[in-house]
């Protein structure tokens, strides 16, 4: 198995399904006019007070069920943010196949500052 | 002042030339997109910051899974920096979370137009050699494995090599993450300053392991940006977007195109939107 290959094809699938989230989330905001309550002029404005910091999982999986293309940006970009994870994991298993201690344990300290910054930190601090 | 649609559009346009741009150079979509959407589509830089950090992840994945196929891409070296990058980039995005809720962004405009600036003599002097002089392996080449070779297709050989001064390398791409995590860019330049010099990689291993790492260092950041609301979806759908698209048609021309005249172009712009950034930061632009 070509572990490159593998990687490539992970990280191309990965980046396409989540523009096409996004996009498909733009679309459904200017077809229906709106998301959730938000009109279309507060979401494209340049100082819009609609962000992230609302968004959490609950909110985002709530905004599915009255299908807000806001959920489906939103989806998209954490399936964005989670393609260099998985790429780290992958090269993990290469390392691991390659036998190579030090490699092993860079790739991990890699790991362990990406999980701990994105899952663990924001909720320390905020 | 565009607003709706048109000001989407607007993004969508800025976040492709910068996606076209940065991924022929490797510096990353984010170093010209920022200054284009705080200086001409008037985003406040929170939210232009955020929207960047978004494309620079989207960019360097699609690029990296393109250039994959060429085997230039060196994992280890690229694997053992990103230890300093994602330490950096914690530090960077923990530092912007103070300086906004202090309302203190003209420091970052200043810090930009500085990074945009002390980006055009890298990119001047470099212009002249493909492939680094060979200076002798270290101890930390063979520590590290950093010995690699890759088939160039512009001057139709087989080029061997190998990095050198790993720590030293590694402190310069501790504060490439710094300032990616400050910015909201892949701070591609420091990168390439920290391969190309002080490891003496060839160019075009700096340019695609640097954007490899670029992504994974963005992502690091990602999760501060998120909970502290510096990503605007709409504004960030609009760059990501572009971005890609700009990078793919990028990477299409990259493996084929000789270096010389890509730089010139980006050296110019660097300079010209360096300066206006620091403007802007100290009130006069």
């Amino acid at each position: 198995m070509d572990l490159d290959y593998v990687t490539g094809m992970i990280m191309r699938i990965g980046v396409i399904l989540s523009i096409a989230l996004v996009a498909l989330g733009v679309i459904l905001i200017l077809v229906e006019g709106h998301a959730c309550s938000y009109s279309e002029s507060v979401l494209f404005s340049r100082t819009s007070y609609v962000n992230s910091s609302i968004a959490n999982l609950s909110y985002i999986i709530k905004g599915f069920t009255n299908i807000s293309g806001l959920s489906f940006i939103y989806l998209g970009l954490i399936i964005l943010v989670s393609v260099p994870i998985l790429r780290t994991a992958l090269a993990l298993a290469y390392f691991a196949y390659e036998k190579n201690k030090l490699y092993i344990i860079l790739t991990i300290i890699v790991l362990f500052n990406l999980v701990f910054a994105i899952l663990f930190l924001p909720s320390i601090i905020k | 002042m565009l607003t709706g649609i048109p000001l989407f559009l607007s993004v969508l346009f800025s976040s492709l030339l910068a996606g076209y741009l940065g991924s022929l150079t490797g510096l990353g979509g984010g170093t010209i997109l920022v200054p284009i959407l705080t200086l001409y589509d008037g985003i406040p830089i929170e939210y232009a910051t955020g929207a960047s950090l978004i494309s620079t992840i989207a960019t360097s994945s699609g690029a990296a899974s393109a250039y994959l196929k060429d085997k230039i891409i060196n994992l280890k070296i690229g694997t053992s920096l990103q230890v300093a990058t994602t330490s950096g980039a914690i530090a960077g995005s923990l530092t912007v979370t103070y300086i906004y809720s202090h309302h203190l962004e003209p420091i970052i405009y200043v810090v930009f137009g500085i990074v945009l600036l002390g980006s055009v003599y890298p990119t001047i002097k470099r212009g002249k050699f493909e492939i680094p002089k060979n200076s002798d392996p270290d101890w930390s080449t063979k520590f590290f494995q950093m010995h690699g070779e890759y088939y160039d297709m512009a001057l139709q050989k087989k080029v061997e090599y190998w990095g050198v001064r790993w720590v030293q390398g590694a402190l310069v791409m501790f504060v490439a993450g710094y300032v990616s995590g400050l910015l909201g860019i892949g701070s591609g330049a420091l990168k390439v300053i920290g391969m190309d010099w002080v490891m003496n990689l060839p160019i075009k291993v700096t340019t695609t392991t640097s954007n490899f790492m670029i992504g994974v260092t963005a992502a690091t950041s990602s999760g501060i940006y998120w909970v502290f609301g510096y990503i605007q979806p709409l504004i960030a759908a609009a760059t990501s977007i572009g971005v890609l698209i700009g990078a793919f048609i990028g990477t299409k021309t990259l493996v084929k195109l000789k270096n010389k005249r890509i730089r010139t172009i980006f050296t110019i712009l660097l300079a010209f939107l360096g300066i206006q950034m620091i403007l802007r930061g100290l009130g006069i632009y």
